[in-house]
């Protein structure tokens, strides 16, 4: 008789433990498979660029004032950002071939959570290189009538699947009309 | 082997596989509160199981089963299920790694617990199992 009712409850128990895991494994799937959506979606955003002459330091350098957000459009939890990089591109022309700088933002760690963005911020940084070519170019695209575009090409370094080391997740280049001249 | 034996060793596939895949999820290595689970569920496989013989065929079962439970659910289903975009991510890719992944994380350890558990839970369940007619009794009781 005892011996009926234990092995009654291990058959009652597996039973519960199938249902149990079944339960727990369609929410824990189902935000697996928003891994990938995550991945594909995460975009940039520029939420303000504003490049100008420095007129206190060195000849030919440039202050640089930009807002940009990864915006990481997905209901996946669980993603961890150690490194955001930017680089900018100008010469449409020429397919964006020059270089105007490029930027590397370490983020240790941070969480982007569900529909969540990771603002970068930088704020009057003083770029020496490139910006005497960029400054000819504004004059010869303002001579021509033609707008300044920029190419922001960027990657994310993510811990994916709580991997201690990061993967790089490239990121769709965006676009960006000046809408001023800088010389 | 008794068809009873094959439904759990099914149910036992799929508990080790569900815990295993909600491990992978977020780590990829087991943590010692996953291989608790594991070691209890086996535990409780081989006390319903009983028999050594059935317990060592119903572990390759789920050796089998447990695998490409994993497999299918870390590297198909993505593809299967649209999550993955074209040219983003090959889906060979995504179930190679998938293997690699489980294969990193589950060999020997995992699997070698796993037997044992099943054949401590064999041991105990020889002393519940009730005897030869024992259930059938009770009924009219």
């Amino acid at each position: 008789m005892k011996r009926v009712a234990m092995y009654k409850l291990v058959e009652l128990t597996f039973c519960l433990a199938i249902a149990v895991s079944a339960l727990m494994l369609v929410p824990a799937t189902m935000n697996y498979l928003e891994l990938y959506v995550a991945l594909s979606h995460m975009y940039l955003r520029i939420n303000s660029f504003d490049i100008y002459p420095d007129s206190t330091g060195e000849s030919g350098s440039a202050v640089v004032s930009a807002n940009f957000s990864i915006v990481q459009n997905s209901s996946y939890a669980g993603l961890k950002a150690l490194s955001i990089n930017i680089l900018v591109y100008y010469n449409e022309r020429a397919g964006y071939s020059d270089i105007l700088f490029s930027r590397k933002f370490t983020v240790r760690d941070a969480r982007l959570g569900p529909h969540s963005s990771l603002d970068l911020i930088t704020a009057n940084e003083t770029y020496v290189e490139h910006f005497s070519l960029f400054a000819d170019y504004n004059n010869q695209s303002m001579a021509r009538g033609d707008p300044v575009k920029l190419l922001f090409s960027s990657d994310i370094n993510l811990y994916l699947l709580g991997s201690q080391s990061a993967e790089t997740v490239y990121l769709d280049d965006v676009t960006y009309q000046m809408p001023y001249y800088v010389s | 082997m008794r068809a009873r034996t094959i439904l759990v060793a099914f149910g036992w596939s799929f508990i080790i596989s569900s815990i295993i895949l909600q491990a992978l999820y977020v780590t990829p290595t087991l943590s010692w509160a996953y291989y608790v689970l594991l070691v209890l569920a086996s535990v409780m496989c081989g006390m319903l199981i009983v028999d050594l013989g059935d317990i060592i065929m119903s572990y390759f079962m789920v050796l089998l089963f447990s695998f490409s439970t994993a497999t299918f659910f870390l590297g198909v289903l993505p593809s299967v299920a649209g999550a993955l975009q074209s040219g983003f991510m090959t889906s060979d890719l995504v179930v190679s790694s998938a293997m690699l992944m489980i294969a990193k994380s589950t060999f020997p350890g995992v699997w070698v617990l796993c037997l044992l558990a099943g054949m401590l839970g064999g041991g105990i369940g020889e002393r519940i199992e009730p005897f030869p007619g024992e259930e059938s009794e009770e009924a009219p009781k």
